[in-house]
């Protein structure tokens, strides 16, 4: 009888630890502070707070700097607005769903999401404490991108190397100072270098702090009602 | 038809954006070989990287102990910390730039020169900006008064010789 008490302690204890760890976040924000040093000389410093939430798929940049305004990303179409009035709209790519907010929400990050959407592996070596994987590329893709490599640390993405035309590096990515909370990671900062025709390097670095997840206080921020 | 070829090019922009990517189409065999990279690819320099950041960084420093700061008010102010600092946001990073003014000629010239029709061009060619067509409406505006100056100059050079 005892041994079975135990056996059912187990099984409940176990039930509940599967259920922690898969503990379903949708929703985060974060401060956000963006600086771009182009190769020419011109920088830019972009600084906010970010709120999207997977479900609505609606992506808010709240920006306090240069200027206080909100960008706002519904679907397939983004709004910048000051003062409560929008001043640009345009039709864009539908991109939330390959945020980076999406995909740490989703538990994507790890492989850059290119697992969920199918990409397959081509090859995997480990140097040093990486391991590097590399990955096909859809036909309808390769004029833009010919290779994409993945280098992990750990468990974790620690950077990406998309290569154009005869495996030129085009783009490299550093994702680092990882934010943990319970089971949710997030990288606090993003390096890229975007490498011009003429190898010349243009920086921008992403970074991310005072994370907030599943803020259930707070809906309005996470949706702009837009003036039809 | 229309929305596969807007999937194919949210992978490429969200690739470029650091944000990743969902592509519904399963990677088929590839023509491109794969190639061997060297560890260190993997890695960058991160003094040269703060290096080229440094005004940036003295910038983001300056706005954490004055958070009410905007480009603005440091405009008016003269800061030193904005020179070379554009004017405009990027929370989209490099991939989310605001558009051109066509033709990359700047847009108060459009209005300035053209007038009415100039601003007409750039509000159709940057897709209803209005920042940019706010910009050729000043042009338009100096270029008109520059054209009555001119006008009433030349009047009163005609009469003065009558």
């Amino acid at each position: 009888m005892i041994q079975y008490i135990n056996r059912l302690l187990f099984l409940a204890f176990f039930i509940a630890g599967l259920n922690s760890s898969a503990q379903d976040y949708y929703r985060m924000r974060a401060d956000f502070t963006i600086k771009i040093k182009r190769a020419e000389g011109q920088s830019n410093l972009t600084k906010g707070t970010i709120y999207y939430d997977k479900y609505a798929k609606e992506l808010i940049y709240d920006i306090s700097f240069p200027s206080k305004e909100k960008w706002v990303v519904q679907d397939s179409r983004i709004y910048k607005i000051k003062s409560g009035e929008t001043y640009f709209t345009e039709e864009i790519p539908s991109v939330n769903e390959f945020t980076v907010f999406h995909l740490a929400l989703n538990s994507s990050l790890e492989y850059f999401g290119l697992k969920e959407a199918n990409f397959a592996v081509d090859k995997v070596e480990k140097k040093g404490d990486l391991v590097i994987s590399y990955w096909k590329i859809p036909m309808q893709i390769q004029k833009m991108i010919s290779n994409i490599a993945l280098a992990k640390k750990g468990n974790q993405l620690h950077s990406v190397v998309i290569m154009g035309k005869n495996n030129q590096i085009i783009n490299r990515q550093f994702f680092k100072d990882y934010i943990k909370i319970d089971g949710f990671e997030f990288p606090g900062t993003i390096v890229q270098i975007f490498y011009e025709e003429n190898q010349q390097e243009n920086y921008q670095v992403m970074e991310f702090e005072n994370i907030v997840l599943n803020d259930t206080e707070n809906d309005s921020e996470y949706h702009y009602e837009l003036e039809r | 038809m229309k929305k596969f070829i807007l999937k194919s090019a949210s992978i490429i922009l969200a690739i470029s954006l650091l944000s990743a990517q969902n592509y519904s189409i399963y990677a088929r065999d590839i023509t491109t070989a794969t190639p061997e990279l060297d560890e260190s690819v993997f890695n960058y320099d991160e003094a040269e990287l703060n290096d080229a950041l440094s005004e940036l960084n003295d910038l983001d420093n300056y706005l954490e102990s004055n958070t009410d700061a905007t480009f603005e008010s440091l405009s008016e102010q003269e800061s030193d910390l904005i020179t070379n600092i554009e004017s405009t946001a990027s929370p989209m990073g490099m991939s989310g730039q605001d558009s051109e003014p066509p033709l990359g000629i700047p847009s108060f010239l459009w209005g300035c020169v053209f007038g009415i029709l100039g601003l007409l061009v750039v509000y159709i060619a940057t897709d209803n900006d209005k920042e940019e067509a706010k910009k050729a409406m000043w042009g338009c505006l100096a270029g008109t008064a520059v054209s009555v100056v001119i006008y009433v100059i030349a009047f009163a050079a005609v009469e003065s010789s009558n």
